[in-house]
């Protein structure tokens, strides 16, 4: 059996399942994160606690020289990126002597990019799915060990899917730990570059609901995309921002014409209605305002009204 | 020339298992005449449960004797770490076996094949069968240690529970043979004899001695077996058939002996006469694998080397089989076939009543969504210890 001394570089719980897979076969010869990122120090000071391996924090400064002496000094022979923010170099890349390799939360090469979970769902995708490639100097265009889909439910929010996410990179984990220990080389493809998409940071606007062009189905799934880390799906009404954290299908729209974003019954018997471009309604559960989480119906009591407007 | 590794796994239950498997593939190829053409290379994996070892020598094959496929006795859990191997070489894996257990995840991968007998899709349609036949709905679950550790337990179980059956009593049978009594089901089958109704799953020598002990019990109160594909084993039902059950035995299975179709014909005639053994499970799943091997064959010319391409093609063909017919599911690259409902009446003399709606079953057994919370499971390859 070859020796498999890795060194993982995380930043974001989502990490934990897989980290913990190499933990239990005694493979891990360090775990870094960044020093910025204390709910990261905490869960694995946590998780590392009587294992005996070290928890080190790099800094944006100066991570270069860290990560080259905790490789040194850990005798690491594989690198793992897990979610870690900072670019690892050509000449750190060689380093270990079976390189890095990195766990992309979504579908390569179709879904590059910092946010992949949030991008699978704001292009309405069917399927999300982990990625574990070999880290070349691009960002997430090495060759492909092993891929693995899932079918997106409708229901999925960005939490829900980062979840099943994770516990499918615990099973990926468990897959490369036996390639690395039992194989002569590290399987992979390389990407189809005629396939390849990088998505940056989604702003503002993506994370806006456009009523005047979105159908109903596209603004739960963007409502579901933004729950629970950016509270909801943005949108106004009377100039006041809020949030639609969930929301759902209700039927179909058979009334007198009326801009899309009308309101059409906001009680608590019907719930908050809203008429959507493709004639369809949407019952809003729940939102986010400055003032607290609510039941759709509740904005009635902030004046909120049927025949009013969101933008 | 194409070469194919071949690791094979051997059982204690079974000797022959490794060799009806191989005597299948090998008649295969030459009923379908390209035996000379293909090299093959075999090599033993013990139970097939050591990952190290049948991950080395799988890589071995492909690096060191250049396979263009590589047909793998083990199941599914264990096949998985492979795929990516497979993949980058652009090699076809063909992994075989029993199909008592099915995959997590029913994403395929793009070079690998899993050819199967279907044994949890059979004892699935059993448990509904038992569930949706009967007006008492309840039920007996008598299962041996071993079987229990596999996914056909579950699908039988499930399956009987989704079509409204209810289980009355569990009962697991001792891992040791020595141990094997049914004596606290007896004791529940007095209290409770207006059960009639037992979903079995049993294999091996505990399959031998479970007919033993059921028998009287069965006689006394007028039970109704529905039955795993391995209580109707052909081995075991032809040499001892008439000492196990004289009451009503039924259930689902893949192929029989007394099948009435072109493929079955000739796969008795040849394979009984050349390799002068009575054919059963094993040799039936290494002659369609032979048939999947040819059509690989075939496919794999100098001008298409392209493994993705090559599982393609074959999931467009409908293969003649001793089961009637086989196909490749496109979506999941799982095989499968018919499954004949097998009643016997008495002293165990198997009839073959009739066919599930067989391509509507698989459909249904392909989309279940993945096993919810935590599973646990015997690892090594079924029939293997």
């Amino acid at each position: 059996m070859n020796e498999v001394k890795a060194l993982i570089l995380c930043n974001s719980p989502i990490a934990i399942p897989g980290i913990k897979e190499f933990l239990f076969y005694n493979k891990v010869a360090a775990i870094a994160t960044t020093r910025r990122n204390k709910e990261m120090q905490h869960i694995l000071g946590q998780l590392l606690k009587d294992t005996g391996v070290p928890l080190l924090q790099f800094d944006n400064k100066d991570y270069k020289e860290q990560l080259t002496g905790a490789i040194r000094e850990y005798d690491v022979n594989v690198g793992l990126l897990m979610t870690f923010p900072f670019i690892i170099t050509k000449e750190i890349l060689e380093l270990p002597a079976k390189g890095f390799i990195n766990f992309h939360y979504g579908l390569l090469p179709g879904c590059r990019g910092p946010q992949p979970i949030l991008r699978h769902l704001l292009n309405n995708d069917k399927e999300a799915g982990i990625t574990v490639h070999k880290v070349d100097e691009g960002i997430d265009t090495g060759p492909i060990i092993m891929q693995e889909k899932i079918t997106i439910e409708e229901t999925d929010t960005y939490g829900i899917l980062q979840s099943k996410l994770a516990f499918l990179a615990a099973k990926q984990a468990t897959n490369l730990l036996k390639i690395l220990s039992y194989g002569q080389i590290i399987p992979a493809i390389p990407q189809n570059e005629e396939k390849a998409v990088y998505y940056e940071m989604p702003g503002a606007t993506e994370l806006t609901i456009n009523w005047n062009k979105m159908p109903a189905r596209e603004i739960v799934r963007m409502a579901n995309a933004c729950n629970p880390w950016n509270k909801g799906a943005g949108t106004s009404i009377n100039d006041w921002g809020i949030g639609i954290t969930e929301a759902e299908l209700a039927g179909s729209y058979e009334g007198k014409e009326k801009e899309p974003g009308t309101i059409i019954a906001c009680d608590i018997t019907k719930g908050l209605l809203v008429k959507t471009v493709d004639d369809k309604l949407l019952r809003i559960n729940i939102v986010y305002t400055n003032e607290g989480y609510f039941s759709g119906s509740r904005l009635a009591s902030f004046g909120i009204e049927v025949d009013m407007i969101f933008k | 020339m194409l070469r194919i590794g071949i690791l094979l796994p051997r059982s204690t239950l079974f000797p022959s298992l490794g060799l009806d498997i191989l005597n299948g593939l090998k008649e295969q190829l030459k009923q379908q005449q390209v035996f000379d053409d293909i090299k093959l290379v075999t090599d033993n994996i013990g139970f097939g449960i050591e990952e190290q070892e049948i991950y080395t020598k799988a890589e071995k094959m492909l690096l060191q004797d250049d396979a263009d496929v590589v047909i793998l006795c083990a199941d599914t859990g264990i096949t998985e770490m492979l795929q990516p191997l497979f993949t980058a070489t652009n090699k076809i894996l063909l992994v075989v076996n029993f199909g008592a257990n099915f995959p997590q995840n029913w994403e395929p991968a793009p070079t690998s094949i899993i050819h199967s007998l279907n044994f949890c899709q059979h004892a699935g349609i059993t448990g509904k069968l038992a569930a949706e036949e009967n007006e008492n709905k309840e039920a007996v679950n008598v299962i041996s240690y071993y079987d229990g550790g596999y996914r056909q337990c579950y699908c039988m179980l499930t399956a009987h529970q989704s079509a409204g059956g209810v289980p009355a009593f569990n009962y697991i049978t001792s891992i040791r043979l020595d141990d094997f009594t049914l004596e606290p089901l007896a004791v529940f089958i007095r209290e409770r004899p207006d059960i009639k109704n037992l979903l079995c799953l049993f294999s091996g020598d505990h399959a031998e001695r479970f007919y033993n002990e059921i028998a009287p019990l069965q006689k006394e109160f007028d039970l109704c077996l529905y039955v795993s594909p391995m209580l109707l084993e052909p081995s075991l039902i032809q040499s001892r058939g008439e000492t196990l059950s004289t009451g009503e035995v039924k259930g689902y299975i893949p192929w029989h002996a007394s099948l009435d179709n072109e493929g079955n014909n000739e796969f008795l005639k040849l394979f009984s006469g050349a390799a002068g053994r009575q054919a059963n499970y094993f040799s039936v799943l290494g002659w369609e694998a032979g048939s999947i091997v040819a059509e690989i064959y075939r496919q794999h010319g100098p001008g298409n080397s392209n493994a993705t391409d090559v599982i393609a093609s074959l999931t467009r063909i409908t293969f003649k089989s001793p089961r009637g017919w086989l196909k490749i599911d496109p979506a999941t690259l799982h095989s499968y076939g018919p499954s004949y409902l097998a009643r016997c009446r008495n002293n165990m003399d198997i009839t073959i009543e009739s066919e599930a709606n067989s391509e509507e079953e698989w459909r249904s057994f392909a989309s279940q969504k993945t096993l919810k919370g935590e599973a646990s499971g015997w690892r090594n390859t079924y029939l293997c210890i």
